[in-house]
């Protein structure tokens, strides 16, 4: 699973960063590493940039990186976007068979306001 | 912002930074402001040193070098300003020249400013100044922020565990930044020393650390100019500049082979890139030190940035929005700047005249009217609209809206072979090439920036506006408008397919990452738009001033010389021909018609006429004749200068603007023009070279050779594209 796949108001962990040389470099210095929880907060129209939320700081990171990040989601349904330019949201890596984000790792961390929105956000079931 | 150095091309020493040693009192200290960039690190300066700095580059490249100074309690301080920037890799132009800067000159402290909001990230830079061995001081700014959003650092702790004295500050209200001073005075006064403590890595990546930084001790001379702790993590690393740096090393062969040995084991071992490693390390490092020294005890429910996001980065808002927030700038600097701008032409045109009325005429008095007060007035009446527009965007990017705006248009531009952070230097090249080039150092990546620098003259400037207007009305008198926004048009995709080619070709190698940090929004400060403001204005006053005024001497020259004088005999059949279409004629009409005829004559006899005529051959395929090859070269000045020589050369004036209907009528009578070589000439006067004073701002950029290859490459693709229209239409029938 990585980033690109997600869809907006989903949470994840980072588990490694699959890009190598200054790509790799850039987004590790930046926060991606191991470990790491962060938040989708929105993502561009068309396929444009996705803004991720990493502990306090918000970053902009382009599909093709983003695919380049291999995740494991936190809560609730990770989900294919859809509707009628979800089509548009696909990452590099596919976007098939998006359904079985886990539903484990319900943190404690929910609680807590910018995290906050993964309790009850927009997120949309992948059930449709 | 010259691109050439400015300390005189040579190599900086230390004492250039150090103040006055010889002054009695305490020890004159030399300190580096250093961070991640959205620290507020501009803030801090301002602050610490008032109005005492000066600005340059670092030599040979073009990264803005800012210095100042303070003197407190009898001591002096010098204070540099490096980049702002998040690691202490080699891949970026800002962070080779931080690290080179700090490994050559060894400040005696680096003031690390940090944003207290965020604080691991900004530690991570702040652990890697510490592996340089030279001595930090920790800025927590923006304590406030950090304090209303529920984050509590205790700074005692932070300092505990890291290692580094950490003072707290808000910059904008200068809160702390007398603290600052204190701790440095503190670091200073104890011997600086070599800090007791630094990240730890682990034992597997420790337990490969320590032969290197044996090894690396092993040569003393090598060591005193790169701390080994540092040099090792480097090479475990792989990166390529420290490798570089083994050559200087008794023993570097060895040890490069003993980096490569390692790294590699910590790839197989971790099963991912060293690189990645040791970065995941540091992190980890650093959440250690957050969890003992930070609380969070309450997030706020509201967050504004996040409510303004909700809008302005709207999945379908975003770029309409963008667009709107850009119209509206130029549309604030032009409705503001009207007035100030015809004042200072009216200054212009009084000084122009009291020369005039002082002088006898002349060469002296040509010179110094036509060339000099016309030309150099000419471009600082432009001063007030960029005054206007680099406060507008200086708001903008101080706000925080620059990223947005990038994140609007990423999309768009990058599959273009652009970046989202090109847009904003792209747009400002419908106004004026010379800062919109200048606005290209935003792009932190050497080949997205040379590539928005060579596609920016393609976005229609406002100079040559008035010759598109002239054409449009002229021959499209219907469709003038449309005309003109067709041409406005064809620049732009002829700037993203150019930028698609060049990325494809000459600037080939693997995309730059886009990952740009998104500052919340912030006020911006008096003192920091101040700042932006009059630096910028002044170098484009600078740049764009004496480059002009050599431009129009120039100019002036080719068109002056070799002198003409019409003999009587001609005069007098000027007089007739023009008696005979206008029987009536007044007498005042007379002498204007005859001032023409000689400004027309006296034009086709100069150097410019004589160089029109010359490549008159070259331009044939264009439909060009000779007339249009003169105007192309006076273009070189300015833009709108086309307008005035084809005003001399087609005899209706020599003061003709776009919009008087005599030059119109003169060009719509002359046979050889058509509404086919009206548009050819229109898109030509697009795609070719830009004036002088934006080449210059290009070869100050990017260098000669980039200038060299701009010029070639705009001219081709003018000449092919006017050939092609011409050839085409007059095929099609069009002519």
């Amino acid at each position: 699973m990585t980033i690109a796949m997600l869809g907006e108001g989903s949470e994840f962990v980072v588990e490694r960063v699959c890009l190598c040389r200054e790509t790799g470099r850039r987004l590790s210095d930046m926060g991606f590493t191991n470990g790491a929880r962060g938040l989708i907060v929105r993502r561009g129209f068309f396929g444009g940039p996705i803004q991720v939320r990493l502990g306090d700081c918000d970053l902009m990171i382009r599909v093709s990186e983003a695919a380049g990040v291999d995740v494991i989601p936190v809560d609730g349904t990770v989900m294919q976007p859809r509707g009628p330019f979800g089509r548009f949201w696909r990452g590099g890596r596919g976007g098939h068979g998006l359904g079985q984000g886990g539903h484990g790792g319900r943190g404690g961390d929910h609680g807590r306001g910018a995290h906050g929105r993964g309790a009850h956000g927009r997120r949309r079931n992948d059930e449709a | 912002m010259d691109g050439a150095p400015t300390d005189g091309g040579g190599t900086m020493k230390r004492d250039d930074y150090a103040p006055a040693s010889s002054s009695p009192g305490p020890r004159a200290i030399t300190a580096a402001l250093a961070g991640n960039p959205n620290a507020g690190k501009t803030t801090i300066f301002n602050a610490l040193t008032g109005a005492h700095h000066k600005v340059g580059n670092y030599p040979g490249v073009t990264v803005e070098k800012r210095e100042g100074s303070r003197v407190r309690n009898g001591r002096s301080y010098g204070f540099i300003d490096l980049p702002g920037i998040y690691s202490l890799t080699a891949y970026s132009l800002d962070e080779v020249v931080t690290r080179d800067f700090l490994l050559d000159h060894q400040p005696d402290v680096i003031v690390n400013v940090m944003d207290s909001t965020n604080l691991s990230r900004h530690l991570y830079l702040c652990l890697q100044f510490q592996e340089l061995g030279i001595p930090v001081v920790g800025v927590l700014n923006m304590s406030d922020e950090a304090e209303a959003k529920g984050i509590r650092i205790d700074a005692r702790a932070l300092e505990d565990v890291l290692g580094i004295p950490m003072v707290k500050t808000v910059g904008p209200k200068n809160d702390g930044v007398e603290g600052i001073l204190d701790a440095v005075d503190r670091v200073v006064d104890s011997g600086g020393g070599a800090p007791g403590k630094s990240v730890r890595y682990g034992d597997e990546i420790e337990d490969r650390l320590a032969p290197l930084e044996a090894a690396l001790a092993s040569d003393a001379a090598f060591a005193a100019r790169f701390p080994s702790r540092w040099m090792a993590v480097k090479l475990l690393e792989k990166d390529g500049h420290a490798f570089e740096k083994l050559a200087g090393h008794a023993d570097g062969t060895r040890i490069a082979a003993l980096a490569g040995e390692s790294s590699s084991w910590i790839d197989g071992h971790f099963g991912k890139d060293s690189e990645i490693v040791v970065s995941e390390q540091r992190y980890g490092y650093i959440r250690g030190a957050v969890k003992e020294a930070v609380k969070v005890e309450r997030k706020p429910d509201f967050s504004l940035t996040e409510a303004i996001d909700k809008v302005v980065m709207n999945r379908f808002l975003a770029l309409p929005i963008f667009i709107g927030v850009l119209w509206s700038v130029f549309q604030i600097t032009f409705a503001l700047g009207e007035h100030p701008m015809a004042w200072l032409e009216g200054m212009f045109g009084w000084l122009g005249g009291a020369v005039s009325a002082v002088l006898p005429e002349g060469l002296l008095r040509s010179l110094l009217v036509d060339g000099v007060i016309g030309g150099v007035g000419g471009v600082f009446s432009f001063v007030p609209l960029i005054v206007i527009l680099f406060f507008l965007l200086s708001v903008l990017e101080d706000v925080g809206y620059m990223s947005r705006a990038a994140f609007a248009t990423d999309k768009i531009l990058h599959t273009f072979g652009l970046h989202g952070q090109s847009v904003f230097p792209m747009m400002l090249g419908f106004g004026c090439s010379v800062p919109a080039i200048m606005a290209a150092r935003t792009l932190k990546s050497p080949r997205d920036r040379i590539v928005t620098i060579l596609v920016i003259p393609f976005m229609s400037c406002g100079a040559k506006l008035p010759v598109h207007v002239l054409f449009a009305a002229a021959f499209f008198p219907r469709n003038a408008a449309n005309m003109v926004m067709l041409v406005y048009a064809i620049g732009v995709v002829l700037a993203l397919g150019s930028a698609w080619l060049l990325k494809r070709t000459v600037l080939r190698g693997e995309a730059t990452p886009f990952v740009m940090e998104l500052p919340p929004y912030r006020a911006p400060t008096a003192s920091g738009l101040a700042w932006h403001v009059w630096e910028k204005t002044k170098h484009y006053v600078q740049k764009a001033g004496t480059v002009i005024l050599a431009s129009s001497v120039l100019i002036w020259a080719i068109t002056t010389f070799p002198a003409y004088e019409p003999s009587a005999a001609e005069l007098q059949a000027a007089r007739a021909g023009f008696l005979a279409d206008r029987p009536g004629a007044t007498e005042e009409e007379i002498s204007s018609r005859l001032e023409t005829v000689v400004a027309e004559r006296a034009l086709g006899h100069s150097a410019a006429g004589t160089i029109g005529k010359f490549i008159e051959p070259a331009f044939r395929p264009l439909g060009f004749d000779w007339k249009l090859g003169v105007a192309t070269v006076t273009g070189f000045a300015a833009k709108e200068v086309v307008v005035s020589t084809l005003g001399v050369l087609y005899s209706v004036g020599t003061e003709e603007s776009e919009e008087s209907e005599g030059l119109r009528e003169a060009l719509r009578g002359d046979p050889n023009w058509t509404p086919l070589l009206a548009f050819a000439m229109m898109v030509f006067t697009l795609v070719i070279p830009p004036c002088f004073a934006a080449l210059a701002t290009i070869r100050a950029e990017l260098g000669w050779k980039w200038l060299g290859f701009a010029f070639a490459f705009m001219t081709t693709l003018g000449w092919v594209l006017g050939a092609a229209i011409f050839q085409i239409g007059s095929l099609a029938g069009l002519a």
